[in-house]
């Protein structure tokens, strides 16, 4: 066996997409004495969510468009009122100010010929959207900045595992190098994790391992490393379904085409779609189109004009997902012509989308002492791109207050051995399971036991299937790094996939749409269920879920308000009828 | 299953003529996210080595000589 | 290796990988240098500038054009100098980047020398100068902006109106006002007459109405959203004639200004509007009937609500509350 490679540094961010470039950088600007690390598996060039930029910020509160007290109010609302508002309203305060910020740093928000930002108003409720349509340079952007602040960064290593020290606070992770499989130990007084949604968990109806809505590098690394560590999750059952393009797999991007009047129609060209927020209740009234006579369900834009077209096209194609053209034009496809049909995509989970993650406070803080996580991976319901860049920031600049008070934890020299031992082991065996063969059949079980509407004896199956292959875990071979790579992601995806089932069977009611659908619960239940489902590894190393009370408002949800919504959404049991 | 060479249909063709991958350039290589492709020892060009694309494009955008082409994969055709 | 020791002597390094690209730099293949501008990139600091500037001036436009492109993450006085020089390139590519980076500049202290290099500046180089300017809202920047108006070039005048604009140089309106209606390139009009919300005062108003029957319907438009954002009321007859355009974009934001300007003359008109054919025009009468708050509106809002479209029955539902909460 090779000498480990060992580094010890204050600051370790993994994953360099967008919440941890940000981290990172604002680690490094609140003591540049620090010594900060950003650890990416792929490269931090093009990395993540946002590796091919963004078209547009969907919650953006800009002063004279929308307040943090108003964001608030209606994300608790559009979340079923199972939020922390203190994290909610830590994000809208910091909206606004890291707008400028990445303006400043050269990040290209719509600005109307004042200079003003060309805030669009797309749904009833709230005025949020704000345009990128030259949003495809933000990783250059980050990674100027990165360079400028002398952020270390290390490309292709995976992070596996987290230690910690004797007392419980985090010490360091393991990582392997994707391309020589050379096992790495990384000491640090704190670990921010930034590595995205779980993103490989459901198999998308192509049948595509790779064909996943999130970036399927996101293979749910980050949820693996805190529940090994010992971290609360939050709202795992609150899966991640999106509307999608069908088989693209790409999103329909309705609050790109929404500000220039393009809309989702069911097949006789009809707006359909009650709830105003990119939510469960949205998803619930698309799955039921879909399934009703009226389905399928489609992108009308075939009403605007060709310059306008042109104009969507060159957003669409040069930004986010710039292969959709391509994708049209092999189908024949035409905006100006054809309506495009649409799809709910595989689940996976995402706190930027719906709301599960690891649990952390309004300083990024998770319940492990010196441990943060921001971005899609934290639990901040619907934060999206700005809240991973605001969650970012607020972990960085904790941390960097956390290390200053801090001595560098011991990590056991047992911790590391047997980790060396668990993540190269696929590389010892010359016989057994390929990695992907094993991916394809857990996640074609995910689908199959776990895809919303929720079935109790299913999702009991699904448990007994998943520990099936826990014991196949150990039979997978890896002839090279790479292979590596992905068998140390199977392992990710199956605790995701556990962690949906049990946390979905804890809760015994409904909520969130189509997110949290069962149909052995259908109603949902506020008496018993007003909480935080959350979900940790207990002391005998098995998982438990356990509720968490909402803690107390901080804005008042008015019994009018919450009325003025809710006449704009339409009831679960009025639809599934 | 993965790896390439069982395959017909590969997601990313790489041009050998227009390739700079031998004199030193390994942009498309750096920014494939999946980590698909790989300079070939002997030819000294790019190749797909895993078939794992996720056709995000950067590979194909940031090749400076404009030798990368992405085909949507065939399962999603 | 030696060549690299002679050209830069006081580049002196330890770094091995800085080393190898150093001397990439003048590998005989233009191709390997210009391979080297960008590994380079990653890496240097302020003090590689001068090397991105000797780049800048090689003999192959890929490694020029790679120079001027990688100078937007070293912006200083110098690379600046270089940068200027670019947007004079033979090739258009360089052109291009040489802008493209410039566009990237923040930081008002190089107002100063953009502005020097302003006066001596046509075409090209002067839209690339005032498009740089645009972000770094310099007060005095206006002036040689407002003359600029004046120029030839389309380019020009669209990139001086975003000078102007920025700075919202209301002392430019009746100059911003008369491109709005007369220049004659529709992206300079467009330009202008999204300028000329900078307006608070109603000097505008009158080139905004003209505006709206403007032969390009992008125009009006635009037209028909600022004289709404500017709550213009005495534009209600001109928005109005407006729901008879041949465009319905355009209808659609005309009705959307009545509703933002609370115009009670409207409401006949947009009833019409609510039964409309296109969708996306009742639910854009219903929102305005609801901002208006005309009991006059309660029947046909009432009839909204089995709408076919969801988006309709939701604005319609909307509208509904809002009556009710102002006339109870």
């Amino acid at each position: 066996m090779s000498e480990d490679k060992s580094i010890t540094v204050d600051v370790l961010v993994i994953g360099g997409g967008t919440a941890g470039p940000m981290a990172a950088i604002k680690a490094k600007q609140a003591n540049p004495q620090l010594r900060v690390l950003l650890l990416e598996k792929a490269h931090v060039k093009r990395s993540g969510a946002i590796s091919m930029g963004m078209d547009g910020l969907n919650n953006a509160v800009v002063p004279g468009h929308a307040t943090p007290e108003q964001y608030v109010r209606e994300i608790t609302v559009a979340n079923d009122g199972i939020v922390n508002q203190h994290t909610l309203m830590a994000y809208a305060r910091n909206s606004y100010p890291m707008i400028e910020e990445l303006d400043r740093w050269g990040v290209k928000f719509e600005k109307d010929e004042t200079g003003d930002y060309a805030v669009k108003k797309v749904h009833h409720v709230g005025t949020y959207v704000l345009p990128m349509p030259e949003g495809h340079d933000i990783k250059k952007v980050l990674y100027r900045q990165l360079r400028k602040h002398g952020v270390e960064i290390s490309n292709r290593l995976v992070a596996t595992r987290l230690f910690k020290d004797k007392d419980g606070r985090i010490a360091g992770a393991a990582a392997i190098d994707s391309r020589t499989a050379e096992f790495h130990v990384v000491r640090a007084k704190s670990v921010i994790l930034c590595t995205g949604a779980a993103g490989r968990l459901g198999l998308p109806a192509s049948g595509y391992l790779f064909g996943t809505y999130e970036n399927p590098t996101n293979a749910g690394d980050g949820y693996s490393m805190a529940y090994h560590a010992g971290a609360e999750l939050s709202g795992i059952e609150c899966f991640q379904i999106n509307p999608l393009i069908k088989d693209y797999n790409g999103p329909s991007c309705a609050y790109v085409t929404g500000p220039f009047g393009g809309y989702t129609a069911n097949a006789l060209g009809q707006r359909f779609i009650e709830c105003d927020y990119w939510s469960g209740q949205m998803m619930l009234e698309f799955y039921n189109e879909l399934a009703g006579g009226k389905g399928p369900v489609f992108l009308k834009l075939d009403h605007l004009a060709d310059e306008t077209l042109t104009k969507i096209e060159d957003i669409l194609h040069a930004n986010e997902r710039p292969s959709r053209g391509r994708f049209h034009a092999g189908r024949g496809t035409d905006y100006r012509a054809q309506a495009v049909e649409m799809h709910i995509s595989e689940i996976g989970l995402c706190s930027g989308h719906s709301a599960s993650g690891v649990w952390v406070d309004e300083h990024a803080r998770t319940t492990v002492p010196g441990l943060y996580a921001a971005g899609d991976l934290a639990c901040v319901p619907h934060n999206y791109m700005l809240g991973a860049f605001v969650y970012g920031k607020l972990a960085g600049e904790d941390a960097a207050r956390y290390c200053a008070e801090q001595q560098p934890g011991e990590i056991a020299t047992a911790d590391i051995v047997a980790e060396r031992e668990r993540v190269l082991a696929p590389l010892s065996r010359t016989e057994g399971l390929s990695p992907n063969q094993v991916e394809y059949k857990l996640r074609r079980m995910v689908n199959d036991y776990l895809q919303p509407p929720k079935v109790t004896k299913k999702m009991e199956l699904g448990l007994a299937r998943f520990a099936e292959i826990a014991a196949d875990l150990q039979r997978i071979v890896a002839r090279n790094p790479h292979e590596l790579m992905r068998a140390n992601e199977v392992s990710f995806i199956l605790d995701c996939a556990e962690m949906a089932a049990r946390a979905s069977l804890y809760r015994t009611e409904s909520r969130w749409g189509l997110y949290h659908y069962r149909l052995d619960h259908p109603e949902r239940n506020d008496t018993d269920w007003f909480v935080h489902v959350q979900l940790h590894k207990g002391e005998d190393g098995a998982m438990r879920c356990f509720k968490r009370a909402v803690e107390p408002y901080i804005i008042e949800v008015g019994e009018h308000e919450r009325d003025a919504y809710s006449r704009l959404r339409i009831h679960q049991h009025e639809v599934a009828a | 299953m993965s790896t390439a060479w069982v395959s017909g249909s590969l997601p990313v063709s790489v041009d050998a003529d227009k390739c700079i991958a031998d004199k030193g350039c390994t942009i498309c290589v750096d920014v494939c996210p999946l980590d698909v492709l790989e300079i070939d020892a002997t030819s000294g060009k790019a190749v797909m080595r895993y078939d794992e694309c996720w056709y995000c494009l950067p590979c194909e955008q940031d090749c400076p000589t404009g030798a990368i082409h992405v085909d949507i994969p065939y399962l999603l055709r | 290796m030696s060549i690299f020791l002679i050209c830069c002597a006081d580049m002196s390094t330890s770094d091995p990988v800085l080393a190898r690209i150093l001397a990439r730099l003048h590998d005989p293949d233009d191709t390997v240098r210009s391979l080297a501008v960008a590994a380079l990139a990653d890496i240097a600091t302020d003090d590689e500038v001068p090397l991105f500037v000797t780049a800048l001036q090689d003999e192959s436009a890929a490694v020029r054009a790679r120079a001027a492109q990688v100078l937007a993450d070293y912006l200083n006085a110098s690379s600046i100098v270089a940068l200027h020089r670019a947007l004079s390139d033979p090739i258009a590519a360089v052109r291009f980047a040489a802008a493209q980076s410039l566009s990237e500049l923040k930081d008002p202290i190089f107002a100063t020398q953009l502005l020097d290099y302003l006066g001596s500046a046509s075409g090209f180089a002067k839209a690339g100068l005032l498009r740089a300017l645009r972000e770094l809202r310099a007060e005095a920047a206006a002036h040689p902006a407002t003359l600029a108006l004046q120029e030839n070039d389309a380019d020009v005048r669209r990139e001086a109106i975003g000078v102007l604009g920025y700075l919202k140089f209301a002392t430019a309106l009746p100059a911003l006002s008369a491109l709005a209606i007369s220049d004659p390139d529709r992206v300079v009009r467009k330009a202008a007459v999204g300028s000329l919300v900078m307006g608070r005062e109603s000097v505008a108003i009158p080139a905004l109405i003209q505006a709206l029957t403007d032969e390009d319907w992008e125009v009006r438009e635009e037209a028909a959203i600022v004289l709404g954002k500017l709550r213009a009321i005495q534009s209600v007859p001109a928005l109005l004639q407006v729901l008879e355009d041949a465009y319905w974009q355009v209808r659609v934001k005309a009705v959307r200004s009545l509703g933002l300007i609370g115009a009670s003359d409207a409401v006949a008109a947009l009833l019409v509007v609510a039964r409309a054919p296109l969708s996306n025009l009742r639910k854009e009468a219903a929102t305005a009937l609801g901002l208006i708050g005309d009991l006059a509106a309660l029947q046909v809002l009432q009839h909204l609500l089995d709408d076919e479209d969801a988006d309709v029955r939701k604005s319609a539902r909307t509208a509904l509350e809002q009556i009710k909460h102002r006339c109870p």
